[in-house]
């Protein structure tokens, strides 16, 4: 038990590690370490993004194991509309990170309510986007977790706990680099001063990484680029 | 101001690329790939079901007599040569057996298998693209029926395509006297279209068997599968070039985002880009295998490469 646990971990940060899914991971260290002044909220936010991708294995793998749908068409349409979609789905976060849209349509004068509101959407997108990150399987991670990850959990007849840890495994490296990336800046605008400037940046700097990453996935996965 | 303005048109740049985006990606699904030709063997020769028959038959079939049908399949998509076929079909079947057309032995008919309904040819004949498929169909019975495939390499000559697809429909008609045996399915698996980029598959007789490495990919490629492509053709290449030069084994690479290769997903339940080891006897598949430890090789050419060739040998050896 404790050897597949120990496996579906390991699949599971190789799955994140491998080149394909590399886009989608920057997005997500952006994201997570955006809130660079406020560590708290950098390790809630990373939590809820693992939490995200871990929901989507077990769910999957639940359904799999269960008989209830078949592997090969859910991996394949998978990886056939999400990666389409996820494209132009971060071309819009990155424009709402960066204020170029949403803010408008909440009305003008942006109240202290609302931005603590936004604030706190902002975390819980966490545990969106790690969702929809998840159900984009790239050819590596399917192959993975299709092929992988699915017999170990029959094998170990643990549906739930092999694919849980798998997604926690799948998220751990984003989540590391992000915490790490954060609290250095976070030093670094403690140290000088500079922590408004700090946070200012950060989000900017989210928001580009976002737009850059939907472009680049758009152009791939829509237009064969 | 000034940067007001910038963040406007970034804005209107950005959903605009995003609108046309999801627009083109919608349009892209509701036609299937455009003009799709890439093909290769189908390794099962599934009978047609009698479900085909109803559709098939339409209301002309007398019962109990025999009934020749030139059938172009085709679907939703088209293709400039898909639509030369069709036509030169359609003139070749009605100009030279104009008799035979007028006494209610032969019919020509078209059939688009993308709409509903009408499925079934797609599997019932192993379809991997537009196809003239000739059958023989005796009251309710297709009785056996055959892929004119070679229809793809003579389009750029109108004379020979004509000569050809009537050579093929008599040969076809007057075999039923000379193999009375022969039932439906039996005909030729190796049916083949496409682009000439596919090589065309070695003509396999009765009980012979051969293997077929499919690499599956997917329209958009990524660096991983890329090399696995690159490895295991390198592989292959190198240990068995007598099998490839003599037919028994032969390389394929197919998009199965394109919708004439859709059906390969679920014949071999793949969850992702795959190398496939397939065994066919007398062109029905018996034997076939999923590669999946391609993935754990990747780091490792050698050890890659030596997997794939065992791999190979293997299926070859049983063949």
């Amino acid at each position: 038990m404790l050897a597949a646990v120990a496996a579906a971990l390991l699949l599971g940060i190789q799955t994140s590690i491998s080149p394909c899914p590399l886009a989608t991971n920057i997005a997500a260290v952006a994201y997570i370490g955006r809130r660079a002044g406020k560590p708290g909220l950098v390790v809630a936010t990373g939590v809820l993004y693992t939490l995200g991708r871990m929901v989507v294995y077990v769910a999957l793998g639940w359904l799999l194991t269960a008989s209830l749908l078949a592997a090969s068409s859910v991996s394949m349409s998978l990886q056939h509309y999400m990666n389409k979609l996820l494209g132009p789905l971060l071309i819009l976060v990155g424009m709402f990170l960066l204020e170029l849209i949403g803010t408008r349509w909440m009305g003008v004068g942006v109240g202290v309510a609302w931005q603590r509101r936004a604030e706190r959407m902002g975390v819980w997108g966490a545990g969106l986007l790690g969702i929809v990150f998840a159900l984009a399987f790239c050819p590596v991670s399917a192959a993975f977790f299709f092929g992988g990850l699915l017999a170990l959990a029959v094998q170990s007849k643990s549906a739930v706990l092999v694919p849980a840890v798998f997604g926690a495994g799948t998220a751990l490296p984003a989540f590391a680099f992000a915490v790490v990336i954060a609290l250095s800046a976070h030093r670094v605008g403690v140290l000088f001063d500079r922590l408004r400037a700090i946070e200012w940046w950060s989000r900017r700097i989210a928001g580009v990484v976002f737009v850059l990453a939907g472009i680049y996935l758009t152009l791939h996965y829509v237009y064969g680029v | 101001m000034r940067l007001a303005h910038a963040k406007s048109a970034i804005t209107a740049i950005l959903l605009a690329f995003v609108v046309c985006s999801l627009a083109y990606a919608a349009v892209q699904e509701l036609r299937g790939a455009p003009g799709a030709t890439a093909a290769e063997a189908p390794d099962r020769a599934i009978p047609p079901g009698d479900s085909g028959l109803d559709a098939l038959k339409g209301g002309k079939g007398k019962t109990q007599s025999t009934v020749y049908y030139a059938t172009y399949y085709h679907g939703n998509a088209r293709c400039p040569t898909c639509m030369k076929i069709e036509a030169y079909s359609q003139e070749c079947i009605e100009t030279r057996f104009a008799k035979e057309i007028k006494a209610g032995k032969v019919v020509w008919r078209v059939i688009n298998y993308d709409e509903k309904g009408n499925e079934h040819f797609y599997k019932d004949y192993g379809l991997t693209a537009q196809s003239l498929i000739v059958s023989e169909v005796k009251g309710n019975k297709e009785l056996r029926w055959k892929n004119l495939e070679k229809v793809w390499d003579l389009t750029y000559d109108k004379d020979k395509f004509t000569q050809y697809v009537e050579d093929e429909f008599r040969a076809f008609m007057n075999a039923r006297a000379e193999k009375p045996a022969q039932a439906a399915g039996v005909a030729p698996a190796s049916a083949t279209a496409g682009d000439s980029e596919v090589p065309a598959p070695v003509q396999v007789a009765g009980g012979e068997s051969k293997v077929i490495a499919y690499y599956f990919h997917a329209t958009a490629r990524c660096p991983s599968c890329l090399k696995i492509e690159a490895y295991s053709k390198e592989a292959i290449e190198n240990a068995y070039a007598d099998e490839l030069k003599s037919g028994k084994l032969q390389w394929q690479l197919v998009n199965i985002d394109e919708p004439q290769n859709r059906h390969f997903i679920g014949d071999y339940s793949l969850t992702t880009k795959s190398l496939v080891l397939v065994r066919l006897q007398g062109g029905k598949r018996v034997e076939w295998e999923i590669c999946d430890a391609v993935w754990d090789y990747l780091g490792d050419k050698q050890a890659f490469e030596s997997y794939v060739v065992n791999e190979v040998a293997a299926l070859l050896g049983a063949a």
